[in-house]
């Protein structure tokens, strides 16, 4: 029994105007108290609305846990700086600390996020080991690229003391290039991956299928086409007029144009990527002896429309001062949601709670720290 | 009895069980479907507020919800039993200001107008009352690069004859002396940047051989002199930069997002306020200007003079342009100087 139903979204612009506007006014009203029960009214508006196989889907968390978690984030933080005005040492271990703490807030965040994320009253959860987290955030996400920079700069500083050689120096900024290019691609490989398969629906793991190979070709296709493109257009800019390029309506086109350039490579990985891995995601019961597989998902996003909502979003929001915000926002959550389908393989009532994940109320003590969004 | 249709989740299964839910007069209900009957009361039971259209769910005492769609029905069934409930929370009231359109109105003109009223008075004044309580010595930090700036291919050694360095560089330790201010001022001689002449935080003060060439007397050098000790004194520097950090900050939390199309949606109206901002202290500083001419009984005709000089030939007055400059224009600076006399 193979069945397929559309994920459908339901927000309107200006109904979520009101939402949005009275959430912001309140915030201001109350010096920012009120944020965290906006916070979560604008998650519930946008999961209330999204729909699939006629249930919504319901974000649960309390407001009050949401603040107590920020009050402990900005308790924290300003002790610190209040004990580097004592201590001036402090302060080198600001950053080292912060780099430190980062992953633990992002799973806290996760944790949290996915728990009180549900679907007809069965909740999200995320498995995701600390040790793990450390290994993708801090050393693949974080570390890796600075490793590169940083070897590559004493590289260049101990090269400098030889034959200064004009060609030794663009070899090894290509270099530099290569690997930040696949650094780039694996970085953004794992961080989905670890995201995707630490996920859980019930009793049901969530298992990206997507290969590393598929990304590289992704992300190489984008970073050729970019390259070319704008060198393309350099070529053009600085033959056409070698002036234009001193302050004034010559540069803003350039700049504009080069902007518009990157608007497109944004939409262009965002959609490429968010395909593939939705499209290679499966919801298994993996306590099942085979592993079955229940739930698949298509998703059929385009480059040239998400481009063209993406390019409007921002004119329309730079031009209202921020009043078309709402506007911008339910528009494209309906275009992303609505390219979504759901195929069943098998009954939905087969899902069953996870009893083991059920009693875990950690998360619900720690609250959510950080807004940390790993967006597909 | 007021009865409902509902879809019921167990909790248990990912399920969907179309049921019917009945509430009596006392607060009795009753959850009935295939195979399903389930009895508890509507007291025991916790209800989501409500939220625009979206579903609303009962959350039952043995786990299990039902997800409700026909609000109008829920509706009646809360005015039922209202007088047995204690009080309304927080979200009921803001679900009222949310679906009425005056409220609605209403809350959109505070939020603009404080928005706007923090970011054209509140910042100016708030950074203004911590700049002038911070210690002088930050704007020394501020100024680093100072040197290596002036003594850059910017620049090259003054032309001025000696003589008349001299005697600008003796007026200027005069006006020092009166002002009884902190930072320790310098005057540096500089040929480079057509007529102009400029402060850094610290009190290093630069002016331009064509600045010098195109004044017609010392009191038109010590005016502009004068113009920028007083960006100096007022810590202009500084304050410049904690409104626009803050006003950045402002922007990126409203908009909600730090991507970098968010960056893109700000930098152009953060562009016109921080020239803006730019523009006030410009007023903030001829200001000072008069207000040091006033007390020594001297006429501000040399410095609207050698405004106007600097500006004849480059600048077209009142087009749109103006908001996009960090000066305000010549003729509404020398209006406004004139004004004040």
């Amino acid at each position: 029994m193979n069945t397929r139903q559309a994920f459908e979204f339901h927000g309107e612009a200006a109904e979520y105007f009101r939402v949005w506007i009275v959430n912001l006014f309140l915030s201001i009203v109350t010096l920012g108290i009120y944020s965290a029960w906006a916070k979560v009214r604008n998650k519930q508006y946008f999961y209330g609305n999204t729909r699939v196989a006629a249930s919504a889907f319901e974000y649960t968390a309390e407001p009050l846990t949401i603040l107590k978690g920020r009050i402990l984030v900005v308790a924290v933080l300003s002790l610190f700086s209040l004990l580097a005005e004592y201590y001036p040492l402090l302060d080198a271990f600001y950053l080292p600390l912060i780099l430190l703490i980062l992953p633990w807030l992002v799973l806290r965040g996760l944790v949290f996020n996915a728990r009180y994320s549900s679907y007809r009253n069965l909740h999200f959860s995320f498995t995701g080991k600390l040790l793990n987290t450390y290994a993708v955030v801090l050393i693949l996400g974080m570390l890796t690229p600075l490793l590169i920079v940083f070897s590559a700069y004493f590289l260049w500083m101990g090269s400098r003391s030889y034959a200064s050689d004009m060609s030794n120096m663009s070899g090894l900024v290509l270099g530099v290039t290569l690997l930040l290019f696949i650094w780039w691609v694996v970085a953004s490989y794992y961080l989905r991956q670890y995201y995707v398969n630490n996920s859980r629906y019930g009793r049901l793991s969530f298992v990206m299928l997507a290969s590393l190979k598929q990304f590289f070709i992704i992300f190489g296709i984008a970073a050729v086409s970019f390259s070319a493109a704008l060198l393309l257009f350099l070529m053009t800019a600085i033959n056409t007029a070698a002036t234009s390029f001193q302050m004034g309506p010559g540069m803003t086109y350039s700049i504009s144009i080069i902007f518009i350039m990157l608007l497109y490579l944004r939409a262009y990985l965002k959609v490429h990527v968010f395909n593939q891995v939705w499209n290679m995601t499966r919801l298994t019961d993996i306590q099942d002896q085979p592993p079955t597989q229940l739930l698949s998902f298509s998703a059929e996003l385009k480059v040239n429309a998400l481009f063209f909502i993406y390019l409007t979003n921002i004119m329309a929001s730079a031009v209202s001062l921020g009043l078309l915000i709402p506007w911008a926002r339910v528009r494209l959550a309906r275009y992303q949601i609505e390219r979504m389908t759901l195929l069943s393989h098998g009954d939905l009532d087969r899902i069953i709670a996870d009893e083991k994940n059920k009693v875990d109320s950690f998360a619900g003590e720690m609250g959510d720290l950080l807004d940390i969004d790993i967006s597909l | 009895m007021i009865t409902l249709q509902v879809n019921y989740f167990d909790g248990q299964s990912a399920a969907s069980v179309s049921a019917e839910l009945c509430l009596e007069a006392n607060g009795d209900c009753q959850l009935l479907a295939h195979q399903l009957q389930y009895n508890f009361h509507w007291s025991d039971a916790e209800l989501s507020p409500e939220l625009a259209k979206t579903a609303r769910r009962l959350q039952l005492p043995n786990g299990g919800q039902c997800e409700v769609t026909d609000l109008a029905a829920l509706h009646a069934m809360e005015a039922q039993q209202q007088d047995k409930q204690k009080t309304k929370g927080l979200l009921y009231w803001v679900n009222c200001m949310e679906s009425r359109w005056h409220y609605v109105v209403l809350t959109a003109i505070v939020v603009i107008s404080m928005s706007a009223g923090m970011i054209i008075y509140g910042l100016p004044a708030l950074s203004k009352y911590i700049a002038l309580a911070l210690p002088v010595s930050i704007d020394q930090q501020l100024s680093e690069g100072t040197d290596a700036l002036l003594e850059s291919d910017l620049f090259k050694t003054s032309e001025i004859p000696l003589k008349r360095q001299q005697r600008i560089a003796i007026a200027f330790t005069d006006i020092i002396n009166q002002l009884d201010d902190e930072h320790s001022f310098s005057l540096v001689f500089r040929r480079g940047l057509g007529a102009n002449a400029f402060a850094f935080p610290s009190g290093v003060i630069v002016v331009t051989d064509g600045l010098l060439n195109l004044a017609e007397s010392d009191a038109e050098v010590h005016a502009v002199l004068l113009h920028e000790m007083g960006h100096v004194v007022n810590r202009h520097g500084l304050r410049l930069l904690l409104q626009g950090s803050v006003a950045t900050l402002l922007l990126t939390t409203i908009t909600g997002d730090f991507s970098v199309s968010a960056g893109f949606i700000a930098a152009l109206p953060m562009m016109l306020l921080k020239k803006g901002y730019s523009r006030d202290l410009e007023r903030e500083a001829d200001d000072f200007v008069l207000t040091y001419l006033e007390s020594h009984e001297m006429s501000a005709k040399p410095f609207t003079d050698i405004l106007q000089r600097m500006s004849s030939g480059h600048e077209e007055a009142g087009s749109i342009w103006q908001y996009s400059s960090s000066h305000p224009a010549t003729d509404e600076r020398v209006r406004r100087l004139q004004q004040r006399r």
